[in-house]
């Protein structure tokens, strides 16, 4: 059985803790594995908080969609920031130097890549559109 | 909500660290650690047993924290991570520039070796 979440969130920090607890809600409701749920609100809260502190959008709304279906989990991503594709204008994320040296920027893009199977971007309009697929075994 | 709980043994810190560290209360959880932490401290422990969630935004303080320890060759050491928070310690790349141990006692011992 397909379900769908639809958020309309405020381009604000206070607004990470309402999506966590819709996105709880939503996957109780869906019966989701608890990694499954630990990756959906990872990877949306890195880039929900991309918007804000570099969207120039703040307290502008932004669109989240999430269709659960047995197979996949498809999360859409809409905000009316400037231009900006995360997926190509974040730098490269730094895993690897000593600590005194490990440059902290990227790590948010370099998660969803990791823990999401399919990643894309579109500028529609005045929209920047993320597309997410995570496949799902159970 | 992010809850953090200091002890002192002998000069090492250990913190441990309940619920969840997200964009929303990262400072919230970096104001606690800096303030707890004194000059005198040789490490500090955070424990992590209670910790269910943590962002990129968590990673990051963790990190200036770590690195403002080294500044003055003291060291920072977890333990006690869930299998979901390892694995983003893992993705990230932290668990090569940070010790991590089992338990808190297993991170005491490696001190006093």
């Amino acid at each position: 059985m397909s379900a769908e979440l639809s958020l309309q969130l405020s381009a604000t920090l206070d607004d990470i803790a309402r999506l966590h607890e819709e996105l709880e809600a939503f996957a109780a409701q869906q019966s989701w594995t608890s990694k499954l749920e630990f990756e959906v609100k990872l990877v949306v809260e890195e880039l929900f908080t991309n918007v804000i502190n570099y969207g120039g959008c703040p307290g502008e709304t932004v669109q989240i969609d999430f269709v659960s279906e047995p197979g996949r989990l498809t999360i859409e991503m809409a905000d009316s920031g400037r231009p900006f594709d995360p997926l190509v204008d974040t730098p490269d994320a730094d895993t690897v130097s000593a600590v005194e040296d490990r440059a902290i920027g990227g790590l948010g893009v370099h998660l969803v890549l990791t823990m999401m199977d399919e990643a894309s971007y579109r500028r529609d309009g005045n929209l920047n559109r993320l597309t997410l697929v995570k496949r799902r075994e159970e | 909500m992010v809850n953090v709980t200091t002890e002192r043994i002998d000069d090492v810190l250990s913190a441990d660290v309940e619920g969840r560290i997200d964009g929303s209360n990262v400072v919230q959880f970096e104001e606690a650690v800096r303030t707890a932490i004194e000059d005198s401290d040789r490490a500090v422990i955070m424990d992590f047993e209670k910790l269910v969630y943590i962002s990129s935004a968590g990673l990051r303080a963790i990190l200036l924290t770590a690195k403002s320890l080294q500044n003055r060759d003291a060291k920072l050491l977890l333990c006690s991570l869930s299998d979901r928070i390892r694995e983003v310690f893992e993705i990230s790349g932290f668990d090569k520039i940070l010790p991590i141990h089992p338990s808190k006692a297993e991170a005491l011992d490696s001190l006093n070796r």
